[in-house]
């Protein structure tokens, strides 16, 4: 019944906890890249609930589902890999 | 022995039929969007490896707290969208979600105004040029997007349709999903 009402709340709660945790990551960070890292991968988290949740996409079209996994991990690590070269060629 | 098929159910083919071109066509359209969304987000991690120090220097002029308010605010919108496409089998049902879903849509265009305002300025500094042409140029492409479809949830809130809210619901996805991408990429690291 509780469902019903509110459908897909707990994915929407879950994805707003991990935006939040996000941004408090963030302003901890300060260059370091293990926080960096973590802010990445919580926003791959976000994605990937939005892909197969609010989309629809976890129990159908898998490949569809994989691919725009993939397109959010290929822009995140390349995020990740940006102050890696930086802090290399510096 | 051979089985006769209705005229009714050869309409429901039919119908099926146009409704998966229907589908391919949208899927097209999201892949073109994330490709142009996916090229430009390269382009600004580049740059900013190229300019790292002046980029470093303009993002303190960036306000990231009504970033993330933005963020919690689609998310919101998403949410609603995705309620409304789970009940598109009775498309009554959806008008209400859709038009919440494009009412905080349009909450996220009057927060990133509010927040170009205060950055608009710094753009004419030749030290971050490179950041904010960049940064306008992605963020403000992807402002459009979320506008056109506030206006479009609201038109389909009105002309219920089935295949219409799975099609707008679906793209109004995809604009969120780059907004999730974009948001760490341009404001946090």
């Amino acid at each position: 019944m509780y469902d019903a009402r509110f459908p897909l709340l707990g994915t929407f709660i879950l994805v707003l906890i991990l935006a939040i945790g996000g941004v408090v990551f963030a302003t901890l960070s300060d260059g370091n890249l293990i926080v960096i890292g973590a802010v990445l991968l919580i926003a791959f988290a976000k994605a990937r609930f939005v892909i197969l949740d609010f989309m629809e996409l976890r129990h159908g079209q898998r490949g569809m589902a994989l691919a725009l996994l993939a397109w959010c991990a290929l822009l995140l690590l390349a995020a990740l890999a940006r102050p890696l070269l930086v802090s290399t060629l510096a | 022995m051979q089985k006769e098929i209705s005229g009714e159910a050869l309409l429901q083919i039919a119908d099926e039929t146009v409704f998966d071109e229907d589908v391919l066509l949208l899927w097209i359209l999201v892949w073109s969007e994330l490709v142009a969304f996916g090229i430009l987000l390269t382009a600004f991690l580049i740059m900013s490896g190229v300019y790292a120090e002046d980029f470093g220097l303009a993002r303190i002029h960036l306000n990231p707290g009504l970033a993330a308010a933005n963020t919690v605010v689609l998310i919101t919108s998403g949410w609603q969208a995705a309620i409304a496409a789970q009940r598109r089998a009775t498309p009554s049902k959806a008008r209400v979600p859709l038009c919440l879903a494009a009412a905080f849509g349009l909450l996220f265009v009057l927060i990133k105004c509010i927040e170009y305002a205060g950055e608009f300025r710094y753009s004419f500094d030749a030290t971050f040029s490179h950041f904010f042409q960049l940064y306008f140029l992605i963020t403000g492409f992807h402002l459009l997007h979320v506008a056109f479809g506030s206006v479009v949830l609201l038109l389909v809130a009105w002309r219920l349709a089935r295949d219409n809210i799975l099609l707008i619901t679906t793209l109004w996805h995809a604009i969120d999903l780059v907004w999730l991408v974009m948001f760490p990429i341009i404001y946090l690291v």
